[in-house]
């Protein structure tokens, strides 16, 4: 896979990039939560 | 000394120094000093938070541990990541930040302390951190110190003494803010440096693939020593419980990955933003930061094997002399002139990030924990008390870092050595029970103090006795017992402290709460978000 020797490197690879784009997927869905005004209620 | 080194070097220092200043100018009260005012932009602190978690130690001496263990040691972003970032923001983050705000916690231990409703926890913890953290703090300088005698052609003293004065003085001056402010800006030119690092190391083997295809067929150039520890190549993972899975999966892999998460000069980042907004918008920020740093650092330290065994005939361990001078010397062989004082810079700014929050981290233990709010010595001026906390935290940690070496051998394996060692004794003593204050309302104030002791005196125990990387230099082993390390012959001696400490800890707290009164219910109100 990708060049790479065995799957567990591989792996580890695609999960670095996977786990990185998890963040930019959460962090852009959740990107105005909790709203301006429950916050302002907080 | 080059002329372009050294006056980009004396240009960032300029512009820190000058942030610094600017934290000083917005510092008004003891909120702002401690916790910048609970109104951090997301952005400043996503990065505050990477630069403070990722030192020298990340780039150098685990990039140099990639060009021994190989590409296997991504798992460790991959913990970096997801737990570091993702589940440190969005499940220990959010909470945290919510109780911090309730219970107006200003520090890790005070958190603690005002969760369990024990003063001896805030103290204890404050102390833990003060006289553990000039270990990694010394080791971090370090780091920061062998790149400014090459940059500015200073000796080691006047090294040392050079970027304690700047870091130092805007840390105790600037406060949170001076160390936000500057942390943004050195975790800027971090991204920038790892960035050009890691497309000239991939275009230069002709693309992402390619380079993994040339590194593949080099397995067979593994040294016997390697191979007879579990070596199998370069982009493959070690032998099953082998001596080197053990120690890559449990120390490097698990010994960083979880001990992130109850890292104290991280976890009151949290306590620095005003919502949980600020939260889900620094994961995205969080996220790319740390894959651009460990990320990057190890791919590079694998690859330099194809670099320099087609330019010296050796593998990158050989040709540098130690995994230590790997990307260093890598860098000076196969990247442009100029790239050169990108690279002390993005190095020094890992350095200072780091240092400048453990610093801070210092006095306001000090400080804050244990003088003003553990022995109840109410100041009219409580930011000059944490100042004056900081500068003896200062000190013990430029002593530290000066006598180091004696105690490892070479460079960046102390960086590495003090950094895991922080790390695993900050899981053991305090990350079951944070997690159990965090989301257990059943845990009691004897079921976290018997899980802090617990945890701390296996760590202590471990580290002292067993775990070969610090019993075996430190020689109280051998003095006591005959024997460098009780672990010997098995691969216990390869296994991280917070193996043994973590699980100890959470049952200790866990048992001990199911047998003792619980808080009250006005107190656990007071501490859970609604």
């Amino acid at each position: 896979m990708l060049g790479l020797g065995d799957w567990g490197v591989g792996l580890a690879f695609v999960l670095t990039l996977g786990s990185a784009a998890l963040c930019a997927v959460y962090g852009f869905l959740n990107w105005n939560k909790p709203a301006p005004a429950e916050e302002a209620r907080e | 000394m080059n002329a372009t080194v050294a006056v980009t070097t004396l240009f960032y220092l300029t512009i820190t120094a000058a942030l610094g200043y600017l934290g000083y100018r917005q510092t008004a009260s003891a909120k702002d000093y401690l916790l910048a005012g609970r109104k951090v932009h997301p952005v400043i602190m996503a990065v505050s938070y990477g630069s403070t978690f990722i030192s020298t130690a990340a780039i150098v001496g685990f990039g140099g541990a990639a060009a021994v263990f190989g590409m296997g040691i991504l798992w460790l972003t991959v913990l970096n990541i997801f737990l570091g970032i993702f589940i440190a923001f969005i499940v220990f983050g959010k909470r945290t930040r919510g109780m911090g705000h309730k219970l107006d916690a200003h520090t890790f231990p005070e958190f603690l302390g005002k969760r369990f409703d024990s003063t001896f926890l805030q103290v204890a913890a404050a102390a833990v951190i003060f006289i553990a953290m000039p270990l990694y703090a010394g080791a971090v300088m370090l780091g920061g110190v062998s790149f400014l005698t090459v940059a500015l052609g200073l000796t080691q003293n006047m090294a040392l003494l050079t970027i304690v004065l700047i870091v130092g003085l805007y840390v105790m001056f600037g406060g949170m803010k001076g160390v936000l402010y500057t942390d943004a800006f050195q975790g800027g030119i971090m991204v920038v440096g790892m960035a050009i690092l890691v497309w000239f190391a991939y275009s230069g083997l002709g693309g992402v693939v390619t380079a993994h295809e040339q590194l593949t067929a080099m397995a067979d150039k593994v040294p016997a020593a390697l191979t007879g520890k579990g070596h199998r190549g370069w982009t493959a993972m070690p032998e099953l419980f082998s001596p080197l899975w053990w120690t890559l999966i449990s120390t490097v892999v698990l010994g960083v990955g979880i001990g992130v998460l109850a890292q104290p000069q991280l976890v009151v980042r949290f306590m620095t933003v005003k919502s949980d907004r600020e939260l889900n918008r620094g994961v995205v920020i969080g996220g790319l930061f740390i894959m651009l740093m460990t990320g990057v650092a190890f791919v590079v330290g694998a690859l330099s094997n194809v670099y320099f065994f087609s330019s010296a005939g050796k593998i990158a361990v050989a040709a540098a002399g130690s995994p230590d001078n790997v990307i260093p010397l890598f860098i000076k062989q196969n990247l442009p002139e100029w790239f050169t004082a990108v690279f002390m810079i993005t190095l020094l700014s890992a350095a200072m990030s780091t240092m400048s929050s453990q610093f801070h981290t210092m006095g306001s233990a000090i400080g804050h924990d244990i003088l003003e709010k553990g022995l109840g010595r109410k100041s009219a001026r409580p930011v000059r008390v944490v100042r004056i906390a900081m500068l003896a935290g200062i000190l013990i940690t430029t002593l530290t870092a000066h006598y180091l070496p004696a105690f490892f051998k070479s460079g960046a394996t102390i960086i590495v050595n003090g950094t895991a060692l922080f790390f695993g004794l900050c899981a053991g003593a305090f990350l079951a029970i944070y997690a159990l204050g965090l989301f257990w309302k059943g845990i009691t104030r004897a079921g976290a103090v018997s899980g802090f002791i617990s945890g701390l005196l296996v760590s202590l125990f471990v580290l002292f006795f067993v775990f070969e990387k610090v019993a075996k230099p430190l020689g109280l082993c051998e003095a006591l017992f005959g024997v460098p390390t009780l672990g010997a012959g098995t691969p216990l001696g390869n296994i991280d402290p917070l193996i043994f400490a973590v699980p100890v800890s959470l049952l200790f707290a866990v048992v001990v709460s199911l047998f003792t009164p619980r808080l009250g219910d006005a107190h656990l109100a007071a501490c859970f978000p609604d």
